[in-house]
């Protein structure tokens, strides 16, 4: 059966059920590149320090902490709320501290730590998408950087900088990791990244001699 | 082979389907409605804050110059505030919070900070996005006015042209938004005075 050509012109409706098609494919795509394996690995650059090697001070006092997570230099509130309580807990734990607050207080030492979450997110969502397109047979690698900065602010003495780098890399799809790294999973590898950026803040803090 | 001018039955239906597939992809991805994202004091203005010697403020009434700055949009999306749909009330409980986490708001205190929002707007476009938000702040210690100065927050990005990406950056970024307008608020010379 066929229509006349005064109702349809078939060859631009051809050509559009095409591009629809193409659309259609593009569309499954993307949504089934959200099935492709991912791994992750930790940068080994930064120092690996342990909660008993750090200098216990004489007389712990409390401190107020307040933290911040930003994605690119911008505040990132979800993130922050995930963040915060890994390295609150990793403060906690190092019990440099007699207690560790994050409400209003008296507490005269007010430390200030903030994480810069760097990607490239063009980058990145190039890369993904050519994975995507290719259902991970083109794998790809993402770099997350993270920099750790703090501020030791105390009643009557100059204030105390700090500053800290570190790294996720993730693959997608069929793409070697970095070489000698082991895969960590993907629960494990944010939390030990910001243990470990935090570790490094309280080990010189507690080797400098501020928290005397 | 097909006849040039003509085009089959299967084909009619074949269409039909893509573009229904396409509709219903549409219409699953817009006319949604986004709320803005709860706002978090930030460290740069608690710091700034922390850093004024001065006494303790509570806060008064806040309110928008027009209804219409409380109704924003995002790629078709609704655009909202958690408190009430009012975004004079979001940017006092931005403030409530900055204050807070700093140490510095009293409810009982006798120097009050009130505001109106009189400017508020997004457009996440795909290329350079941007977000302005204005609002005049007035500050009373009884009934003698100590502060009366319009405060603008401003905010460029780089935005995607795919909405999955765009819409929740444009959510984060009007926050940073906030942000800017509460920093410029504590940085000028005649708050810090007041404080």
């Amino acid at each position: 059966m066929s229509f006349p050509p005064s109702l349809l012109s078939q060859n631009s409706l051809v050509r559009f059920g095409r591009n629809a098609g193409v659309v259609g494919v593009l569309f499954a795509t993307v949504l089934l590149s959200g099935c492709l394996s991912t791994k992750h690995y930790i940068d080994p650059t930064l120092p690996k320090i342990d909660i008993a090697s750090l200098k216990q001070p004489t007389t712990p006092q409390p401190v107020q902490v307040f933290f911040e997570f930003q994605t690119n230099g911008t505040t990132n509130t979800k993130a922050t709320e995930y963040v915060r309580p890994i390295v609150l807990d990793t403060i906690k734990k190092s019990k440099l501290f007699s207690d560790v607050v994050t409400a209003p207080t008296t507490a005269q030492r007010k430390l200030f730590v903030t994480i810069n979450n760097l990607v490239n997110m063009d980058d990145a969502k190039a890369r993904g998408f050519t994975t995507g397109l290719t259902f991970g047979l083109s794998g790809t690698m993402v770099t997350d950087g993270y920099q750790l900065t703090a501020s030791d602010a105390m009643t009557g003495r100059d204030e105390v900088k700090h500053s800290y780098k570190h790294a996720i890399y993730t693959t997608i799809g069929n793409a070697d990791g970095p070489a000698g790294l082991s895969e960590v999973p993907k629960a494990d590898a944010v939390r030990l990244a910001m243990e470990g950026l935090t570790l490094n803040l309280l080990n010189d803090m507690s080797k400098s001699g501020e928290l005397q | 082979m097909m006849a040039p001018n003509r085009i089959s039955l299967s084909g009619v239906v074949r269409l039909v389907a893509a573009l229904a597939v396409c509709v219903a992809t549409m219409s699953l991805t817009g006319c949604a409605t986004v709320v803005a994202t709860p706002y978090q004091p930030t460290n740069d203005n608690v710091r700034s804050l922390q850093a004024l010697p001065g006494g303790l403020v509570s806060l008064g009434e806040f309110t928008a110059k027009s209804p219409d700055l409380n109704h924003l949009s995002i790629r078709s999306n609704s655009f909202t505030s958690p408190f009430n749909d009012s975004f004079a009330e979001y940017l006092k409980a931005a403030l409530r919070s900055e204050l807070e986490a700093s140490g510095k708001l009293d409810p009982k205190s006798p120097v009050v900070i009130t505001g109106e929002l009189q400017t508020n707007s997004i457009d996440p476009a795909m290329g350079t996005a941007n977000a302005h938000i204005s609002a005049r702040i007035v500050i009373k210690r009884g009934n003698e006015t100590v502060f009366d100065k319009v405060v603008h927050g401003d905010s460029e990005w780089e935005s995607s042209f795919i909405g999955a990406i765009a819409i929740p950056m444009a959510r984060q970024q009007y926050g940073e938004t906030l942000k800017k307008l509460l920093a410029n608020l504590f940085a000028d010379p005649s708050f810090k005075k007041v404080l």
